[in-house]
């Protein structure tokens, strides 16, 4: 399990995303014969443990938020009662609680997300910004997501 | 007898006219635009403003569908009645921005076709120009959706 004060710098279609990491179990780098791709933008993920009995639906971060998809290599899996989830993205790293920067509320205007934006703040003092993602509404999004396509 | 301050606002279809009290500032410089992912593409992106992010919308793309002229002003506005006092917004502008009196005498006549109605008022003419109003609730609708 991840420190839960934690925070998750994520990399993806060009942006820079900072995400809470309570909810996030672990961080996995796999190479890309790892995912299968079950549609646009979603994969399967293979052997997350060795307990596992089934594959992790992945949901790429770019498929949600229209960002331009590059190589999938990182996974954060995600927490869930019910089943497991997990999120891809170019690059995720992992910043101690003690690093976090500063965050700046925004409600960026018309977001194309069920429910609003996920995005919200951004850190002013890093360059580029980082767009500040609401991990539980990110989560119910890619639930949503996910079950539109039976994973 | 003094009219309602406004200011007009040109876009690339039509010129807005707006209450004064609306408008936090007209920024002469086209600002440093970042984007933003999971918009709308009505949504030009984000720049800072007296430190705060503030979104770019561009009128055209939101009410005619059209491809927004080069803008060379922004004018930002005061946030929307009920959203947080940071949630400052801005219209990329494409001409002179003017302050002038709607006299009460200013006529409404017909909302030009080149913009949807949806987000716009009525019209009023004054010294023979036609200018647009826009409607506040209907942007709020679009920008804030479910929220």
């Amino acid at each position: 399990m991840l420190d839960q004060r934690a925070f998750l710098r994520i990399r993806e279609g060009g942006f820079a995303f900072l995400l809470a990491a309570d909810q996030a179990v672990s961080i996995e780098r796999r190479n890309r014969g790892a995912f299968e791709p079950v549609g646009d933008g979603l994969a399967l993920l293979a052997a997350w443990q060795p307990a596992d009995d089934g594959r992790i639906p992945v949901l790429r971060l770019s498929l949600l938020l229209g960002t331009p998809a590059a190589d999938w290599e990182y996974a954060i899996m995600l927490s869930d009662d019910s089943r497991r989830l997990a999120l891809a993205a170019e690059h995720v790293y992992l910043i101690p609680e003690h690093e976090k920067p500063a965050i700046q509320s925004f409600n960026p205007a018309g977001s194309t997300l069920p429910g609003g934006a996920v995005i919200t703040g951004l850190c002013p003092q890093t360059e580029p910004e980082y767009l500040v993602l609401d991990m539980p509404r990110l989560q119910r999004c890619l639930r949503r997501a996910a079950a539109a396509v039976g994973l | 007898m003094p009219g309602i301050p406004a200011v007009i606002v040109p876009t690339g279809i039509v010129t807005l006219v707006v209450p004064s009290a609306a408008v936090a500032e007209i920024v002469s410089n086209p600002p440093d635009v970042k984007p933003l992912p999971a918009v709308e593409p009505w949504v030009l992106g984000y720049f800072r403003w007296r430190n705060y992010p503030v979104t770019l919308v561009s009128f055209e793309r939101l009410a005619a569908d059209r491809e927004m002229a080069q803008f060379n002003r922004v004018c930002v506005f005061y946030p929307l009645p009920g959203r947080e006092p940071f949630d400052y917004f801005a219209l990329g502008m494409n001409g002179e921005p003017r302050s002038l009196e709607i006299p009460d005498s200013a006529g409404a006549v017909s909302i030009p076709p080149e913009v949807s109605n949806r987000f716009v008022a009525g019209a009023v003419a004054v010294d023979d120009r036609t200018l647009v109003i826009p409607d506040f609730d209907a942007l709020k609708s679009a920008f804030y959706p479910d929220r």
